[in-house]
């Protein structure tokens, strides 16, 4: 029961800052992104998950949900990555263009070099690897920018929270994706319990962005 | 099929080194913004300790010169200090001369004033002379019908010349008493006899300087009047200034007036519910507006140069108003005549 509920996590954890949002629909525009990515991520998990626990009474073509996870993955850096392009506006600016530039380089070398991901068989481990490791990236910008400006009270900001909570996210992730495809032909239960490990973190990352929309508004932010 | 397959070696690695660059940018990033604030502020703390020393130099430059300017200042206190005593000294002597100017106006009306009881003494004393003359012839021929007839006459001429020389006693004294520093100390005074006897003194102080003028002096005393409480010496003074311009303003006009023009000047009192007020009128030159304005401030004087101190009208301004807490005021046309007021109010 309780696996299933890990299992199910990318769905429900969801609802949570859904919910908070439901309750305070008076947000800024820069988390228009982040609740974009939440509405996105709903859908796609909850196909992800729906296929791969009732895939019997579905089509062959759909026995599989790796295609999910990767539209994911690049789903996930786009909203993030223009979520971070609003917030850190005006600092790093070549430096964010350039790590959009490599993220779609890396795609595209992964793809022509490393991975396929059409193939329904091969979990793309690679490319949720960029992904964290792209957006780690941006989440050490915000923070050196925050650092420069001297901000005194970081944790009263509604950025900071999701930042952070997308911070450990992909730091977690970023060996789980790693080392993911090794494991799972190594060791399957290692890489199944590491995945539970990795819906934690998902769930760690819905409660922080949840935290955030419950921060109250600052008063240099824009509706 | 791929070109290359990563390995679980390849993988570490890679994990590794992606990490090392990552923390190693951020540290770097980090230090190197963090030297450039504290060069920032080594940088602002230099121009700050510049900037204090600026205005310590500034300061101190400041704190000289305030130095300066009070060594400055002080002396010129002290030189208007100096100043002030002097203009002091200098204004007692102008107000002691001008009570001597109006002492010397006056001493040509007193001598006339003395004159006459003398003459009433000098011929009482030569008929007491011809009547004890007469006495003795009396008493020689032993006829004693008209000795106590002549001792009556005797007594009669005694009396006169006691009244005489008592009239001639108190002019003097009165000129004392005008010459004398100012008591200030009020005392009920018979404001009607003191108006009469300044006009008197005023009017042959004048005549004494010119035996040709001749005006007509018209005396309205309220017999209600009584005595008031007044500096009588000051009073006088203040009269004594109005009648003397009174005169000089109907004598002045004389010289441009047609035949018919009679210099008359007019000295009235009155009584009210609150005071006393004296009105001394004269149909002489008159005033401008201009002038009307200033004939109360020190030193100023329509009259040539040694005629006048420009004292007289404003140390009477000053008695009135000051010392018995009255108002002196003046109406005037040009060419018709000019009419002080005086009013004295009753001490409360």
């Amino acid at each position: 029961m309780f696996q299933l509920v890990l299992e199910w996590s990318e769905v429900w954890a969801l609802f949570l800052p859904l919910a908070a949002y439901y309750i305070h629909q008076k947000q800024p525009a820069f988390l228009t992104p982040v609740l974009i990515y939440l509405a996105g991520a709903l859908v796609l998990n909850l196909l992800t998950d729906f296929v791969a626990d009732f895939n019997e009474y579905l089509p062959e073509w759909l026995q599989t949900n790796l295609i999910f996870y990767n539209i994911h993955s690049i789903f996930r850096f786009i909203c993030f990555a223009y979520f971070f392009n609003t917030i850190t506006y005006g600092s790093f600016r070549h430096l964010r263009i350039i790590l959009i530039s490599i993220y779609l380089l890396l795609l595209l070398s992964n793809y022509i070099f490393l991975e396929n991901y059409l193939d329904q068989t091969h979990i793309n481990g690679n490319l949720f690897t960029i992904e964290a490791y792209l957006l780690l990236i941006f989440s050490m910008l915000y923070y050196l920018t925050q650092l420069r400006n001297d901000v005194v009270d970081l944790s009263s900001s509604k950025e900071f929270w999701i930042t952070t909570g997308l911070s450990i996210y992909v730091v977690i992730n970023f060996f789980i994706f790693l080392f993911y495809v090794p494991m799972i032909q190594e060791n399957p239960i290692l890489a199944n319990d590491m995945w539970n490990v990795h819906n934690l973190a998902y769930i760690t990352l819905c409660l922080f962005i949840t935290k955030a929309l419950y921060v109250p508004l600052q008063p240099d932010h824009r509706i | 099929m791929f070109l290359f397959n990563l390995t679980t070696e390849y993988r570490v690695i890679i994990g590794i080194s992606a990490m090392v660059l990552l923390f190693s940018g951020f540290l770097i990033s980090f230090i190197t913004s963090q030297r450039k604030k504290l060069q920032y502020h080594k940088d602002l703390q230099l121009l700050n300790d510049q900037q204090q020393q600026s205005l310590l130099e500034q300061n101190s430059q400041l704190e000289q010169r305030v130095r300066e300017r009070t060594i400055e200042l002080n002396q010129q206190k002290e030189a208007l200090q100096t100043s002030l005593r002097e203009l002091k000294a200098t204004q007692t002597q102008l107000i002691q001369r001008e009570k001597m100017a109006s002492l010397g106006e006056l001493t040509a009306g007193i001598a006339h004033e003395i004159q006459n009881p003398l003459n009433f003494v000098n011929n009482f004393s030569e008929v007491s002379v011809d009547l004890l003359n007469e006495l003795r012839a009396e008493i020689a021929a032993n006829q004693t019908d008209n000795l106590l007839a002549i001792a009556d006459d005797l007594t009669q001429n005694l009396q006169k010349i006691s009244q005489h020389g008592g009239r001639v006693s108190s002019i003097v004294k009165g000129m004392v008493e005008h010459s004398r520093a100012s008591t200030s100390e009020r005392q009920p005074t018979d404001l009607t006899a003191l108006i009469t006897e300044y006009l008197d003194l005023a009017y042959q102080g004048f005549r004494a300087k010119d035996k040709a003028f001749v005006c007509h002096l018209e005396k309205h005393g309220d017999p209600t009047v009584g005595e008031v409480n007044v500096v009588p010496q000051d009073i006088g003074r203040t009269l004594l200034n109005l009648y003397n311009n009174a005169f000089y303003a109907v004598r002045e006009k004389q010289k441009t007036a047609a035949d018919h023009y009679q210099p008359t000047v007019r000295v009235q009192t009155n009584r009210t519910a609150d005071g006393i007020i004296i009105q001394v009128v004269d149909n002489g030159m008159g005033m401008s507006e201009a002038v009307k304005a200033k004939i109360f401030q020190p030193f100023f004087t329509t009259k040539p140069t040694g005629q006048g101190t420009g004292l007289g009208l404003s140390l009477s301004y000053d008695i009135v108003t000051k010392e018995h807490g009255g108002e002196l005021s003046v109406k005037s046309q040009p060419g018709e005549g000019t009419e002080f007021s005086i009013r004295i109010p009753f001490l409360t």
